[in-house]
């Protein structure tokens, strides 16, 4: 299990140093980025010497390699926007992120299991087509378009929940201010809850159907046939048979949702104005703040990596016949 | 299913049970108080820095710094003006390179420091030192525009900015105005890093905090006595979605937006709760032609004739007739506007003989026969691509498609091609960006050489000069500039130079000349607040309805 680990944390710094390698070449590819540093009407004198402070006429290899060797020793350098470290740019916006994101991975969990499974014991009834009809609506949809149908529904017709805006749970936890983390918290939940339906409704409709199919898988093996002839009620042989079996390719897509949210994060956080690090990431995109930009990559890839990690972990447990080595 | 009913109804009484304290609070979603304003803003600054306006740090920092800190001069509400701030009045030396500025006496900082003299020559020179590396409209335009060389603290109250060359008072003066003055000795004690989030200002308002990502908030200087300060608090929040900062006028929590999608103007009307305002701004929309020789589009195409066709001027007007800015404007951006005469927002232009170029298709086909390209069989006379980015308001794809469709009518085949923005500013720069583009630059009300500064003479170029994208070569335009400082002092000479120039460019049009603007403003009903055309939020000025 150790060398296993091991061997997913030394693959983690390539899949990390890839991914840096991409992102870096992307946003080069769409050009010089020192347009986005001066004024409109700079001479042509100012942009050279704007480009050659910030680090842009040196060969790209040059920075790249720069910004590995600085990533070593820690430093992923100054924002350029924000002109303060970006690595403290963007951990000031992660406990917003992961507030949306664990709240929408929860949601999405909670809720599709549920339905995946009532679906799978249900195959072939209305009850079945409904879900599976909703499960596929809920896939369809966007969530930049959702997100703007709940502030009008919810925050302007009825006014029942802010438009948007956010109130802070996890930073003050972190920062060690418990008493004012826990008085946010039916604050945090009104204003996180639309943001958190907006993520998590393409999660709920995929792994709804995800969890059907593996639960049909299971219901049609040999043991399930076996426990339901020895006289069994449906409750034992689903719960103790069926969908403990069942947990393993579930788990994996779990995992994999969570990155998935993380990455859905971006449009929601614009839309919802939510102080995460999509939103930031976008706004760095958008003016091409490189430092900002690869800095928030690294620690995205990082937990997309981590949480990827914990599903093969999850599989011993759930599974004492498979032994990571 | 008997035991499955009791189940049910108890997961369904727990959901309703945690939801009503939820949804009771949500049912109280609090508006803003009557000593609060709150102004919804689509970027966020990165920096607060005085010194660091625009830029790499976001443009919308000069909005709200222009409120915790103040400048000698004010480029005022009303239209065109420049209103004495932390100066009551300025003389000019004899040649013009020199502006001594009056200081009142008894201004403060934030933190109780004197403000002198002293702190106003620091300001200006921090901002111009290279060393500080800052960019943006302030270190990267205001110095080079101006030539500036130093200020220097003549004594308590007098600052003396030193200028290579003598310039128009009014553009002087204007772009002075843009310098936030702050104090010398809070901001030396400070790392270049720190002041970027650290704020000891010198205006009507005093910075109490800043979420990132969420908001800033300020609190009325107590004392401050040469603005108004309507409200105790003023409030910045970071809404990036324009849909979502509507959502929140309409609801109350917003009372100032700026630059509203046209569309939503029914929905912010019909709540009740705000006036969803259109009036002419100072961003002047056009459509260039480039002109550049050496553009690559014309250098690999050398035979392409739409790129040849538009190097005529007689083409070039004729184009001009063929864009119904009229019908653009009512049913796009749904407001009227001015259509432009030359590059000068038409508030500074002034132009005594001047007309707009009328909508009128069959004399721009007219023109086009006579100037020897006439329609093909195919209908089309040349083809040419319009380059354009994907922004909103005048700008919007609607707009650039809009405008293609109309020249297209008169049988110049017109393709818009919209590109990122990167790449779109990178080829506008290098004057490769064409053959047409779809472009806008802002622009002022308080001076036509500013407006005309985007064209400037021979000593910044001419054709080659850095803000000439269509590298248009006009030697009467460039000339014009060459003598303007020769005639600082001449107002009526100057003024008859410039109309001379303006109808130079109207002439031999090297843009395709569409409006000013338009701007919108969603203002919330309980607030008497001044609409501005320019780019600025004067939240200050804001006061609370009587009724309310």
């Amino acid at each position: 299990m150790h060398k296993y680990i091991i061997r997913r944390l030394l693959l983690t710094v390539v899949v990390v140093f890839g991914v840096t390698l991409l992102t870096f070449l992307s946003i080069h590819m769409s050009g010089d980025p020192t347009i986005f540093y001066i004024s409109e009407r700079a001479s042509k004198e100012e942009r050279l010497a704007t480009r050659k402070r910030l680090g842009f006429d040196r060969p790209l290899h040059v920075q790249y390699l720069d910004f590995i060797v600085n990533l070593a020793r820690g430093d992923t350098g100054n924002s350029l926007k924000h002109r303060v470290p970006a690595f403290d740019v963007v951990m000031e916006r992660m406990p917003a992120t992961l507030e949306l994101t664990i709240g929408g991975f929860l949601l999405s969990t909670i809720v599709a299991f549920p339905i995946g499974v009532l679906a799978a014991t249900r195959r072939g009834t209305m009850t079945d087509g409904t879900l599976m009809l909703g499960a596929m609506l809920g896939q369809s949809m966007p969530s930049f378009w959702l997100g703007l149908m709940l502030i009008l529904f919810f925050g302007v017709t009825l006014r029942w929940m802010p438009v948007s805006g956010h109130v802070a749970f996890l930073k003050p936890l972190f920062e060690g201010r418990v008493d004012e983390a826990l008085t946010n918290v039916p604050q945090a939940i009104r204003y996180l809850l639309m943001p958190m339906v907006a993520v998590s409704v393409y999660s709920i409709s995929r792994n709804s159907r995800l969890i059907r199919s593996a639960v049909l898988e299971v219901l049609r093996q040999d043991y399930v046939v076996t426990a339901r002839a020895k006289g069994l009620n449906e409750r034992t042989v689903m719960m103790r048979h069926a969908i403990r079996n069942a947990l393993i390719p579930i788990v994996t897509v779990l995992a994999l949702q969570f990155a998935f949210l993380l990455n859905g994060v971006i449009v929601v956080e614009t839309v919802f104005s939510w102080p995460g690090v999509g939103r930031l990431v976008f706004d760095a995109v958008s003016h091409r703040d490189v430092p900002l930009v690869m800095t928030a990559v690294v620690l995205l890839s990082f937990l997309f990596v981590g949480a990827n990690l914990i599903a093969d972990l999850m599989y011993g447990f759930l599974d004492p016949r498979i032994r990571l080595e | 299913m008997n035991k499955k009913v009791p189940m049910l109804l108890s997961l369904l009484l727990i959901i309703v049970l945690g939801l009503v304290p939820i949804m009771s609070s949500a049912q109280t979603v609090p508006t803003p108080d009557d000593d609060t304003l709150v102004i919804a803003i689509n970027g966020e600054p990165g920096s607060m820095d005085p010194a660091q306006v625009g830029g790499t740090t976001g443009g919308s920092n000069f909005r709200i710094m222009m409120h915790t800190f103040a400048t000698l001069y004010e480029l005022g509400q009303a239209s065109g003006a420049i209103d004495p701030y932390l100066a009551h009045s300025f003389t000019v030396s004899d040649d013009g390179t020199e502006w001594t500025f009056h200081m009142h006496e008894g201004l403060t900082c934030d933190d109780g420091e004197p403000l002198t003299a002293e702190d106003a020559a620091y300001s200006f020179n921090r901002m111009a030192d290279p060393a500080n590396g800052f960019d943006g409209n302030s270190a990267g335009f205001v110095v080079s525009s101006t030539g500036f060389i130093e200020a220097r603290a003549d004594s308590e109250l007098d600052v003396t900015i030193v200028a290579a060359k003598p310039q128009n008072r009014a553009m002087r003066l204007g772009l002075y105005s843009e310098i936030l003055v702050h104090c010398k000795d809070s901001y030396e004690a400070m790392s270049l890093e720190e002041a970027t989030r650290t704020v000891v200002g010198s205006g009507p308002y005093s910075l109490t905090e800043w979420v990132p990502g969420e908001y800033i908030s300020m609190q009325a200087v107590e004392g401050f006595d040469l603005r108004p300060q309507g409200f105790d608090e003023i409030v910045w929040r970071f809404i990036p979605e324009p849909s979502t900062a509507v959502a929140e006028v309409i609801t109350g929590n917003v009372d100032i937006y700026k630059e509203f999608p046209a569309n939503q103007a029914d929905a912010i009307r019909n709540s009740g709760m705000a006036e969803a305002r259109f009036f002419p701004g100072t961003t002047r929309t056009y459509i260039g032609f480039n002109l550049n020789p050496d553009a690559p589009f014309r250098v690999d195409n050398p035979d392409h004739l739409g790129s040849q066709a538009i190097m005529e001027t007689d083409v070039r007007v004729a184009l001009q007739y063929a864009i119904d800015t009229d019908a653009i404007c009512e049913n796009l951006l749904l407001t009227t506007c001015e259509r432009a005469t030359s590059l000068v927002n038409p508030s500074n232009a002034d132009h005594p003989t001047l007309e707009p170029y009328p909508y009128d298709p069959a004399k721009a086909e007219e023109l086009l026969d006579a100037a020897g390209y006439p329609r093909g069989e195919d209908g089309v006379r040349f083809s040419l691509e319009m380059k354009s980015r994907r922004l909103s308001g005048a700008m919007a794809p609607e707009v650039v498609l809009a405008t293609a469709q109309m020249l297209s009518d008169i049988g110049v085949q017109t393709e818009a091609i919209f590109q990122e923005s990167a790449d779109w500013v990178a080829e506008l720069l290098t004057h490769d960006l064409g053959p047409l583009y779809f472009g806008r630059t802002g622009g002022s009300e308080w001076s036509a050489q500013y407006d005309m500064a985007d064209i400037p003479g021979h000593a910044a170029g001419g054709a080659a000069a850095e803000t000439n994208y269509t590298n248009w070569d006009n030697d009467f335009w460039f000339s014009g500039w060459d003598i303007l400082p020769v005639l600082t002092g001449y107002p009526e000479a100057e003024r008859a130079l410039e109309i001379a120039m303006l109808e130079e460019f109207y002439n031999d049009p090297p843009w395709l000349m569409l409006f000013a603007g338009p701007r919108t403003e969603a203002v919330s009903n309980r607030i008497n607040y001044e609409s501005r055309a320019d780019y600025f939020i004067t939240g200050y000025s804001a006061t609370l309805k009587d009724d309310m």
